[in-house]
């Protein structure tokens, strides 16, 4: 025996060799033992697994036979592929269509789709997922009143903070865990596939955090936070000399160059384990190399090249916040401007898909099943930083870096999710087609007031190269298709200029409806603002709300009133006319939600929705509540397209393989066609109908 | 080189063997860990192992996620096999390096922990074999008797021609290390014998060659007997035994630098 590691010290016989007879006899060393072992675990554990499953699979077989939900039985197809481009426009796929320029797209069948009222995502793909009109899911905006009061709260999610303590110290160790639930109602459509057995994978469609349990896997997206908890906070670390300053997406952090160093610190989550929840922070260091075009970033022992104008990959950035306790996120950076005026860009710190703070997956695996396979990758709800571009931290070609890397890893996803599922359902959301028309609409027009002071020629073909982009990507999806597949690209609305914001609040108070205090001065959240004399607000993006006697916490309209006072304001809206041009109507049509919806959740719409003129939009200080200022002005931002106007003038698109039996479609259709797609019952509650109706015997 | 390294064990070690065999494996297994560790990530490509063990893990996610479809199982195994072996090849280059060095540790190691010294009043085998292409009818080697008394030579030299050996039973007298003297065709040559108790370093062979310089290094090579190939003393095994299972020194060796090395890779940041 004592000879045995004699020869093996000797290293006479190769070491893979003895690795293939005795794992023991080629250990040289822990690191290449840690590979023999793991291997073993690995190939053990994987037979193991798949032999369970396989075992298994014609005893679940068996049983969803015995259970009557023998899946596929009444199926057209085998296998149905939704491709959101979100906010693909009709009109604008039409030009190109017609150019040849969308070749892929061009192959397939196209007719219009009508969008929700409000032509936002999140209410349209709520539409999409569930069939159901707002009043049936319960969405009407990003936005709604937080009642009591007259702040404002995400309409989608709401998270509850556990209710006790216990103190230990400086520690506070909350007893439970937060509470985060969905407000969306309804059920997607792809619940209801599962429970008859057929399996789906929903990537990333808008309304889905936190994540709900079906038969399948999904991958939330919007509305789930960065580590700071909010839609996207970043930070542009600025050595210019400028004031710190915060705005609605981002912080400006002013540094100093000291030598050829900077030293900041990174913000992330409130600490949740002490009192008052200070904010936790990791510090880095920046080396300048000289030049402007080039630094070197220290963040927690790891150091990567920055490169002015690229993003760097997903870096991980660990908070400890006591007590042993970590929350792991995700950042990049982006070297805006080098040298002594140094400008670093610091995206939001998303939830690390590997660790998430937060559940974002079903099943929770998912998640990191797809940063095991892909490398991390962006997790925050609105993942594309228009915010950053708006407050013009980083600039248009930075914005297209960070946008398409995000696009190529969903991608990635997609494509897996096509290859996993050869039966059922694949629906995967892109949002870069949105993103890039909001930010880049100003460049197709000449006259658009957001082009003042910005690079405009440079970037007029964006558009286009995105439209081109999407249609390879169909290109790419179709060349996966099998005879009995069928291919849906749909968008949720289409787009529309944002060239003048009209402040519904200020007009409001210009008309008397919304009054401040006496010696008030408006503010952000309806700051000065007199309750007791205010019978009208706006919240949101295209809400009007009545201050109700019994809805709201300082109520004064009384039912009664609430009829006339309506009418009143919708024929004074729709009367207006833009100060600067008379011919101009920023509002086309206002709609009365009363008399617009029936489902059980219609008390929870504003009481007017706004459809603005083409060109208009609500201002971006009317978004915030603030009743002062213009009530008409120019969008002189970055953001310089939208979707937020009458819902006629942005239809979205329907491309598909298979030849629709309807001339056009509304979203709420969508739910009800991929039901009858798979032979599945269309719940009575859906009232949409499907695109591909069967021909009658 | 060899003697310097012996020298450097002795020093090491000398001390050591007064706490016992265990802790003094625990201790140079810490050692041992902790460099093979440094080594490890300087070596290997680490961005490479952390993607190839992620990779891993997608493939074993993909097998439990898509269960419901048969054939995604099998794929699911597949993946994970062959990216198993791409996990085992960036592991292949640190341990073709770690290969000298650990050899070189096992090799010293041996002497200290493999067997236990012989007790007074024990008796033993002592066997001389042939060197390869001598002559296979045995040449007339004699074992002397002990100047000493450390050992009495029991037996007539037993000559096993099949074997190339010759052997004598010998019965230890006397604590402490002595030497065993043979000669042969008027040469001669000795080998040490050691008795006693605790933990010293117990040469079983002594060698010729580079392979003999290599493979047993506490005592110099046959150098004066061309005849001899090696002088091989039969000694107990020492056992090393956790939870009433017996295990050799070098097993014991092997486990114990692997949990180490698992608890101290993360603080050390070497992905493996």
């Amino acid at each position: 025996m004592s000879r045995r590691p004699l020869l093996l010290a000797a290293g006479v016989t190769p070491a893979l060799v003895l690795a293939l007879s005795d794992p023991a006899l080629a250990y040289v060393g822990p690191g290449a033992g840690f590979a023999l072992v793991t291997s073993f675990l690995v190939v053990f554990g994987a037979v193991s697994l798949a032999g369970i499953y396989l075992a298994a699979w014609p005893v679940r077989l068996a049983v969803r036979l015995v259970l009557g939900r023998r899946a596929f039985r009444h199926a057209r197809i085998r296998r149905l592929v939704i491709l959101g481009l979100d906010g693909l426009d009709a009109a604008r796929c039409g030009e190109y269509l017609a150019a040849g320029k969308l070749p892929n797209l061009a192959g397939l069948h196209f007719i219009p789709l009508d969008t929700t009222l409000p032509a936002l995502s999140p209410v349209a793909w709520s539409t999409f997922q569930t069939g159901l009109d707002p009043s049936g899911h319960g969405l009407f905006d990003f936005l709604r009143p937080a009642r009591p009061g007259y702040s404002a709260e995400l309409s989608s999610v709401t998270t509850t903070l556990p209710p006790r303590t216990l103190a230990l110290g400086r520690y506070r160790i909350p007893l439970g865990r937060p509470r985060i639930r969905l407000r969306r109602r309804g059920t997607p459509f792809w619940h209801v596939l599962g429970r008859h057995g057929i399996f789906s994978a929903a990537i990333r469609v808008p309304i889905s955090f936190p994540p709900e349990k079906f038969r399948g896997v999904a991958l939330s997206a919007m509305c789930v936070p960065d580590l700071r908890g909010t839609q996207g906070t970043f930070t542009l670390f600025a050595a210019d000399g400028a004031e710190p300053a915060r705005s609605e997406g981002g912080v400006r952090v002013p540094v100093q160059v000291t030598g050829e160093e900077v030293r900041a610190v990174l913000t992330g989550p409130p600490n949740p384990l002490v009192a008052g929840h200070p904010a936790l922070t990791v510090p880095f260091v920046v080396r300048l190399d000289g030049g402007d075009g080039r630094a070197t970033l220290a963040l927690q022992g790891r150091t990567v090249a920055l490169e002015r104008g690229r993003h760097t990959e997903w870096l991980e950035v660990v908070f400890r916040a006591g007590l042993g306790v970590k929350i792991r996120g995700r950042v990049r950076f982006c070297l805006v401007e080098g040298g002594l005026r140094l400008k670093l860009y610091a995206s939001p710190v998303h939830l690390d898909p590997e660790r998430p703070a937060q559940p974002i997956s079903q099943p929770a695996s998912y998640c990191v099943y797809l940063a095991k396979r892909f490398g991390p990758y962006a997790t925050l709800g609105l993942a594309e930083d228009t915010w950053a571009l708006n407050e013009r931290a980083i600039d248009e070609a930075m914005f297209l870096d960070g946008t398409y890397r995000i696009h190529l890893e969903r991608e990635a996803m997609f494509f897996d999710a096509l290859t996993k599922v050869r039966r059922g359902l694949v629906v995967c959301v892109f949002d870069a087609s949105d993103r890039i028309q909001h930010m880049f609409t100003r460049t197709l027009e000449a006259d658009h007031p957001a082009n003042r002071g910005k690079e405009t020629e440079a970037y007029r073909g964006v558009i286009e190269d995105m439209y081109r982009r999407m249609d390879d990507l169909v290109g790419r999806t179709r060349a996966r298709l099998g005879p009995d597949d069928a291919l849906l690209v749909i968008s949720d609305h289409g787009f529309s200029s944002f060239r003048r914001g009209i402040n519904l609040n200020a007009w409001l108070r210009e008309e008397g409806y919304l009054v401040l205090a006496p010696d008030a001065e408006p503010g952000v959240w309806f700051a000065g603002v007199d309750w007791s004399k205010t019978r009208a607000y706006a919240l949101g993006l295209s809400g009007i709300y009545l201050n109700l006697a019994g809805r709201e916490a300082r109520g004064i309209v009384g039912a009664e009133e609430a009829r006339a006072l309506k009418a009143e304001l919708s024929a004074k809206l729709e009367a207006l006319r833009d100060p600067e041009d008379a011919g101009q109507t920023p509002i086309r049509r206002v709609f009365d939600a009363a008399s617009l919806h029936h489902g059980p959740y219609r008390d929870e719409a504003p009481d007017l929705l706004i459809g603005y003129g083409a060109g208009y939009r609500i201002s971006w200080t009317g978004a915030t509540g603030h009743a002062g200022g213009p009530a008409v002005e120019d969008n002189t931002r970055a953001w310089s397209g939208d979707h937020c106007v009458d819902p006629a003038l942005v239809p979205g698109v329907f491309f598909s393989t298979l030849q629709p039996t309807v001339e056009r479609a509304h979203l709420r259709d969508l739910a009800p066609t991929a039901l009858d797609l798979f032979g599945v019952p269309v719940p009575e509650l859906l009232k949409g109908v499907p695109v591909f109706r069967r021909k009658s015997a | 080189m060899n003697r310097i390294l012996a020298a450097v064990f002795a020093a090491v070690l000398a001390p050591l063997g007064a706490v016992g065999p265990w802790l003094a494996l625990g201790v140079l297994s810490l050692v041992t860990a902790v460099v093979m560790l440094l080594v490890f990530r300087l070596v290997s490509n680490q961005a490479g192992i952390r993607r190839a063990k992620a990779r891993v893990v997608g493939q074993l996610l993909a097998i439990r996620l898509f269960k419901d479809d048969p054939w995604m199982t099998v794929r699911g195994l597949g993946g994970a096999l062959r990216e198993n072996l791409g996990y085992l090849r960036h592991a292949l280059f640190p341990l073709l390096v770690m290969m000298v060095p650990v050899g070189l540790i096992l090799v010293h190691l041996d002497p200290w922990f493999a067997r236990t010294p012989l007790q007074p009043g024990a008796v033993t085998r002592v066997a001389v074999v042939v060197a390869p292409g001598a002559d296979r009818s045995l040449p007339a080697v004699e074992l002397h008797p002990s100047d000493t008394g450390a050992y009495r030579v029991e037996t007539p030299p037993l000559r096993i021609p099949s074997l190339g050996e010759i052997d004598w039973r010998v019965r230890v007298e006397g604590a402490g290390s002595s030497e065993l003297r043979f000669s042969v065709d008027g040469k001669t040559f000795a080998k040490e014998l050691v008795a006693g108790t605790g933990m010293p370093r117990v040469n079983a062979v002594r060698s010729r060659g580079l392979l003999g310089a290599l493979l047993y290094p506490g005592e110099p090579t046959l150098e004066g007997a061309p005849a001899i190939r090696e002088v091989v003393v039969d000694y107990p095994a020492r056992e090393f035994t956790v939870l009433g299972l017996s295990m050799p020194w070098w097993l014991a060796f092997f486990l114990l630098t692997l949990v180490l090395a698992f608890l101290l890779k993360k603080p050390l940041r070497v992905e493996a």
